[in-house]
């Protein structure tokens, strides 16, 4: 085959911040990018996938060294500058090496935090702005498929995408170890800062019976619970013994010389709790609440420290789950190059026939098996006859393809699916490749873009 | 054939608590798809040994107290099964089949194959009263293990502890709950209990309340009565109402003990 696929960029393992910042592009950027390398027929498919941790231009091409030179151009054309090649911060993969860069992407094996979950939503967004440029093939597409269903796959058969890994969703699942329904439950948020935010939005998730963001500053708590929306209200901080009163969950957040919370405040409140508990997430630094808080009953008090080693637990099981990742994105891309190998003209000629013949050798045996010997012979020979007629002029015009170009791989890929020819799959009918076809992740680039 | 299951029940009892043991420390899966079918065989072969003793000795099996152990080891099972079925959380099984492998593999070794039921003890309403006892007793060991189990992650939560307690068991509110519905089902076992004894035994020992595992079985009702009322009448929740619990069933060893070895009662032949 002539065409290879290539990914040339860089990413958090490779660039600094500041240039990573430079180099990303914006959805329109990326469309405009996308028209270049279209208009310029260097890259036959494209995709760029440009998050805060990297940029990436993934290409089918026919001539590799000149498609990673037209990379660099493009950067310098659309950013001023080869910001790619200004230091040791571009890499280059090639074949097996790009499906396997990709794969490894979105499993969230090459995040920077191992397992997160955006990245899948990014890779999707990215392969939208490919099919709405244009630039989406049949062997993109299929390469997408085969990323996003790794990516689905490692999220539900291993554990990397598992437990909290920030602050505020450890906060959670802390809470959620005390309480296991937040259904019923008053959520006081202390703060409308970033962590507050953060926090708020968390909390929300679990839909609890009511989220308080209380703030020095009203008007910013009031546009924190805008945001967070759902009956979100918003509160200063005057009276916070009141609200601490109506409150089972309370985090905090806010800059504060002295506790927020001291003991003496929480005792009154917890008197009057008759024994249910009352859980603190105190973020602040320095701290929001006292500690002796903690050693009243049925009050837990958690601080930064130990929030941390709960994300820190939880990083250390994922990065155990990296090996059972690895397998499935090998899985994954022997699949893929199993139905490259298969969009070349003499195995679809071949499987075609073999296709038509298994049809008609079944039919013949289901319906023939009362006629004697001579008769059998007669419509073997007629039901043969038939079948080579009926292929002589698919089979004429697949030998016609180049398998080499774009549009000869979209055919021939067309010629498998139309027959239910699939290499990817034991089932000789189709089906289970049908299934895994099925499988696939939106990729007709509709609705993930806002 | 029974021997045959006598001897069977406590090694599967074991096996299966040691496989709810490697699912705790471990997580294995492929453990815990073997776990759940073994621990229903091992139930279902306990229940035709049950009926297969209650119809060969023309008794239910509560005549001695390793028969009495034997149906607890049972119950138990049965209702964890219910337990882990109802809240899909299989991570308590290790805790109370060790109860069922202890009581079975008691039970197993001293009970005698000729148990005889004194023709006093023949009455239905006896038979109600027995049954009854039982069943409340194992519902209230299940409540007070949910409660031993609440007061281990509560400790680990206060203290900041995120081990294997805090990674494996459901949240402290699910335990406070499967100990408090345990414990209603045991108090309305106990009531029953209570009433039926008192029935049956006014026509035979007058005086009977004055039986010192009559008070205590009294006492016992009031210790869980009040932990309930108190739930449900004042909103009491959380460490209070587990220790209220624990207490309780505190007082119904030491009085199974009493009523057996330290005091005279006419509770003495279970």
């Amino acid at each position: 085959m002539g065409t290879e696929l290539l990914v040339v960029g860089c990413s958090h393992r490779t660039a600094p911040l500041e240039l990573r910042e430079s180099l990303a592009f914006a959805p329109d950027q990326v469309l405009e990018a996308l028209r270049l390398a279209r208009h310029e027929k260097v890259l036959a498919e494209t995709m760029i996938l440009s998050t805060c941790h990297r940029t990436e231009f993934y290409s089918l091409t026919a001539d590799v060294p000149r498609a990673e030179l037209y990379v660099h151009e493009m950067v310098s054309r659309l950013k001023g500058s080869d910001l790619l090649g200004s230091g040791p911060y571009a890499y280059a993969y090639r074949d097996r090496d790009t499906a396997r860069h990709l794969l490894r992407v979105a499993t969230g094996l090459d995040s920077v935090v191992v397992g997160e979950v955006q990245i899948l939503g990014q890779v999707k967004d990215a392969y939208s702005l490919a099919c709405q440029g244009g630039s989406a093939g049949v062997f993109l597409s299929r390469l997408l498929e085969t990323a996003l269903r790794a990516g689905k796959r490692a999220r539900a058969e291993t554990e990397i995408g598992a437990g909290a890994v920030s602050f505020t969703s450890a906060a959670v699942t802390l809470t959620k170890k005390i309480f296991s329904d937040l259904a019923d439950k008053h959520v006081l948020v202390v703060g409308a800062g970033e962590f507050g935010r953060l926090a708020a939005q968390h909390f929300a998730g679990e839909r609890p019976a009511e989220i308080v963001i209380a703030n020095r500053t009203r008007a910013r708590a009031e546009a924190v619970a805008v945001e967070i929306g759902g009956g979100a209200l918003a509160a200063d901080l005057r009276d916070l013994e009141s609200l601490l009163r109506r409150a089972d969950v309370v985090v905090t957040a806010v800059a504060s010389g002295h506790p927020v919370f001291d003991e003496e405040m929480v005792r009154r409140v917890v008197r009057e709790r008759n024994g249910s508990s009352l859980v603190f997430a105190d973020l602040g630094v320095p701290r929001n609440v006292a500690p002796t808080v903690s050693r009243l009953d049925n009050v837990f008090l958690y601080s930064l420290e130990s929030l941390q080693t709960i994300v820190d637990q939880n990083l250390a099981r994922r990065r155990r789950e990296v090996p059972r990742v690895e397998a499935i994105v090998e899985e994954e891309i022997e699949h893929f190059y199993l139905w490259m190998r298969g969009l070349q003209v003499t195995p679809v000629v071949k499987e075609l026939r073999e296709r038509f013949e298994s049809i008609r050798a079944r039919e013949v045996e289901a319906r023939l098996r009362q006629m004697n010997p001579a008769d059998r012979s007669a419509v073997e020979a007629l039901t043969r006859s038939i079948v080579n007629k009926l292929l002589h002029r698919p089979t004429t015009q697949i030998r016609m393809i180049d398998a080499d170009s774009p549009d000869g791989l979209l055919r021939l890929d067309a010629v498998r699916e139309l027959f239910g020819l699939d290499t990817t799959s034991a089932d000789a009918d189709g089906a289970g490749g049908a299934a895994r076809d099925g499988g696939g992740e939106g990729l007709d680039g509709t609705g993930e873009k806002p | 054939m029974l021997s045959l299951i006598n001897t069977l029940l406590p090694m599967l009892y074991g096996i299966a608590a040691l496989a709810y043991a490697v699912d705790f420390f471990r997580e294995d899966p492929m453990v815990m798809r073997a776990a759940r079918p073994i621990l229903a065989g091992t139930v279902a072969l306990h229940a035709l040994y049950l009926a297969l003793r209650t119809s060969r000795y023309e008794h239910i099996p509560l005549a001695s107290l390793y028969e009495v152990m034997t149906t607890v080891a049972f119950a138990v099972a049965v209702v964890y099964l219910y337990v882990e079925l109802h809240t899909r959380s299989h991570k308590t099984g290790m805790f109370l089949l060790a109860f069922s492998f202890v009581f079975q593999t008691l039970s197993s070794a001293f009970i005698s194959n000729t148990a005889s039921f004194p023709p006093i003890l023949r009455s239905p309403l006896f038979s109600v009263h027995t049954l009854s006892a039982v069943l409340g007793y194992t519902a209230f060991a299940v409540s007070a293990i949910y409660g031993l189990l609440y007061l281990l992650l509560y400790r680990d939560l206060k203290n900041s502890r995120f081990g294997l307690v805090y990674q494996r068991l459901p949240s402290l509110d699910v335990l406070a709950m499967m100990s408090l519905r345990a414990a209603v089902a045991g108090q309305v076992f106990l009531t029953v209990t209570i009433a039926c004894g008192a029935l049956w035994a006014s026509q035979r020992f007058p005086g009977f309340w004055q039986d010192p595992k009559f008070i205590m079985t009294g006492f016992i009702w009031i210790v869980y009565g009040t932990g309930i009322a108190l739930h449900y009448g004042l909103g009491w929740t959380g460490r209070r109402t587990i220790w209220l619990s624990l207490v309780g069933f505190a007082l119904i060893v030491l009085s199974v003990m009493a009523a057996r070895f330290w005091l005279p009662s006419f509770h003495g032949f279970a």
